[in-house]
């Protein structure tokens, strides 16, 4: 049972405080992404997990080991950087052996662990190489191959798909994935592309400013947002965010003037009062082209095929950018339209306070 | 059209071709000039002095290397540029390692003193450098010339080291902890290896300042048998003055170290002049 619990932990760079009071508690073989945007403190909480920062307060356990003052090497996690890191006067095989041969593990032991390494991660063909003559996903995988030989309790990924292109990005997902489900081992990742943690997460954590907003499996976050900006992170393209106004509420019933439409809401757990501004968010699957339900005038602007689907990018009369996706093929002549009227279901809107808390 | 365009790059090409080579001339040919009068039969030396030498004549060479004592100038010298280079580096090594990497109090006014001895002519302290040195009874000791070059290289070489370090990714100190290495082992294994063109340019420029260095072994080394080569040739041309031929015999043969170890650090050399030019 390697479970990762956070209790409370604080990091502060000089008199700024950064990291604000961290609980968490990470599962044994769970997969769990940190997501946020630049500057929210991901990789500063990864690295203070690795044990790269020290911490200003709080405690971390790995497993049932207090690891808050212990060096890197003793809290039995590896980790792959961002940057790879690979050590680039030695050889594919000296990167991925060195971390045994400074703890003086026999030989046979090393050199049957890096073969074991090399055949899963098809590098065998490289192990006599440099970093530098290999490709970017190459090099990739010699950084996962010098984290596996460790056999470490849990594994650390500092944005690692960061630095390749798309359709490699793609493919080492998906190696990753399948590395999780091979290894069964608690895996930690930073990104920020939100693909990535919507794919490969058991569970995502959502950060900000050094908080966390909400943590949730990635259907849960997606389906059930806890504030406006969650709902607006999680989700591609992110959820529209039309301002309006509470004009009446009659029991379970919240009408709100939306972009000069009334829309009535069901809000059960907690109703605003009459002239409260409120945010109605609206993913763009859930807008259509005509329709029935709710509805929005909009000014059409351009739009994007992707073959299956298409996103129509739009502006209210208040120009705030709407974008609504479209099943199939949108029809060439739908920008020349002076207005288009976008409608919704209300059920599938999201109402958010003044504050950006939900209102459910 | 096209024609006027490859003419104009022939023309532009020839150009830049005609002051490389003007370049490389005005640089090569005093050694050439060495070379072509320490060879040239020594009745040739007045007579026809820029003409190629009508035979390969060695005994300009064979005599300073006997009568001129070359042989001990040469030992002493490498007696005291080896322990000095040596120290350089390796001093320059740890301390601009340790202050690019640890972040500690009164770093930064460590850095800047170390620097400020770039500032310091050796002329300004001779004179208190050579009391301490016999009250230390140091004077007239290869290591009156040697500490003191390494004090005075120290400067350089840790300013040097430091950028270099400073540039290195820290990542790769971060994997290297992660991998479980000491602090000593990461230097060691991961971070010095990277810095080979870094300390091949400090081992040229350190090696060819003391090996030319003058004014320290005068006043600090003045038994004959401890002179190191400059100081040798300085005695050399005193006794010799007429004797071009024999006079660049012993020029020529002082310039043979300085042209080995940049030719065997030269590759890395280059590549540390241009470090951090690209990432």
């Amino acid at each position: 049972m390697v479970e990762v619990i956070l209790k409370n932990v604080k990091k502060s760079y000089g008199p700024v405080e950064v990291i604000h009071g961290i609980d968490l508690h990470i599962k044994d073989q769970e997969f769990c992404v940190f997501v946020g945007p630049s500057g929210c403190g991901k990789s500063t909480l990864l690295r203070m997990i690795a044990g790269l920062e020290d911490i200003n307060d709080g405690e971390i356990w790995i497993g049932d080991k207090d690891v808050t003052d212990l060096e890197p090497v003793d809290r039995g996690i590896s980790m792959v950087f961002q940057t790879y890191a690979l050590y680039p006067h030695m050889t594919v095989r000296e990167n991925i052996s060195y971390g045994l041969k400074v703890s003086k593990t026999p030989q046979a032991e090393i050199d049957r662990r890096v073969a074991d390494a090399a055949s899963n991660l098809q590098l065998n063909d490289y192990l006599d190489r440099k970093p530098g003559q290999l490709s970017g996903g190459q090099r990739q995988r010699v950084a996962i191959g010098r984290s596996i030989v460790r056999k470490p309790d849990v594994f650390l990924f500092d944005e690692p798909l960061s630095n390749l292109d798309a359709e490699l990005r793609v493919h080492m997902r998906i190696e990753i994935a399948r590395l999780h489900n091979r290894l069964d081992s608690t895996m930690i990742y930073v990104t920020h592309d939100q693909v990535e943690a919507m794919t490969l997460a058991d569970k995502i954590v959502v950060l900000q400013a050094g908080q966390i907003e909400q943590v949730g499996s990635p259907l849960h976050l997606y389906d059930d947002p806890d504030n406006q900006f969650v709902a607006g992170f999680i989700g591609s393209p992110r959820m529209n965010f039309l301002t309006g106004k509470v004009t009446g509420v009659d029991g379970n019933i919240t009408n709100v003037s939306v972009d000069g439409s009334d829309v009535a809401l069901t809000l059960s757990e907690n109703s605003p009062s009459v002239g409260d501004p409120v945010t109605v968010g609206i993913r763009p699957e859930h807008l259509s082209v005509g329709g029935a339900g709710a509805q929005i005038t909009v000014r059409p602007d351009v739009t994007e095929q992707m073959g299956g689907v298409g996103y129509m990018h739009t502006y209210t009369k208040d120009d705030i950018h709407v974008v609504a996706e479209i099943k199939g093929r949108i029809a060439e002549s739908a920008t020349e339209a002076e207005q288009v009227a976008l409608s919704f279901d209300p059920s599938q809107a999201f109402v958010f306070d003044a504050s950006g808390a939900r209102l459910r | 059209m096209a024609r006027t365009a490859s003419s104009r790059r022939l023309f532009n090409s020839t150009g830049k071709y005609f002051i490389l080579i003007l370049m490389a001339v005005i640089a090569l040919y005093p050694i050439l000039q060495m070379w072509m009068t320490a060879l040239r039969p020594s009745n040739e030396v007045l007579r026809s002095p820029f003409a190629l030498p009508s035979e390969l004549d060695w005994s300009n060479l064979t005599k300073a290397w006997t009568q001129g004592r070359f042989g001990t100038y040469l030992v002493n010298s490498v007696i005291i540029t080896i322990p000095t280079v040596i120290g350089v580096v390796v001093l320059s090594c740890l301390a601009g390692y340790g202050i690019s990497r640890f972040k500690f109090w009164g770093r930064g006014i460590m850095f800047l003193t170390i620097l400020l001895g770039l500032t310091v002519p050796f002329q300004s302290v001779m004179i208190p450098l050579y009391y301490q040195l016999l009250n230390m009874g140091l004077l007239g000791t290869y290591w009156s010339v040697i500490l003191p070059g390494i004090a005075f290289g120290l400067p350089f070489g840790v300013f040097l080291m430091q950028s270099f370090f400073e540039d290195l990714p820290h990542e790769l100190a971060e994997a290297g902890r992660i991998d479980g290495s000491s602090e000593l082992r990461i230097f060691w294994d991961i971070m010095l290896p990277l810095a080979k063109p870094a300390v091949s340019t400090l081992i040229v420029f350190q090696f060819m300042k003391t090996w030319n260095e003058f004014l320290m072994p005068l006043l600090y080394l003045q038994d004959e048998d401890m002179r190191p080569i400059p100081l040798g040739l300085m005695f050399f041309q005193g006794a010799y003055t007429r004797d071009i031929g024999l006079i660049a015999a012993g020029v020529a043969i002082s310039t043979i170290p300085v042209i080995i170890v940049y030719l065997i650090f030269q590759r890395q050399f280059v590549k540390g002049l241009t470090a951090g030019a690209v990432k």
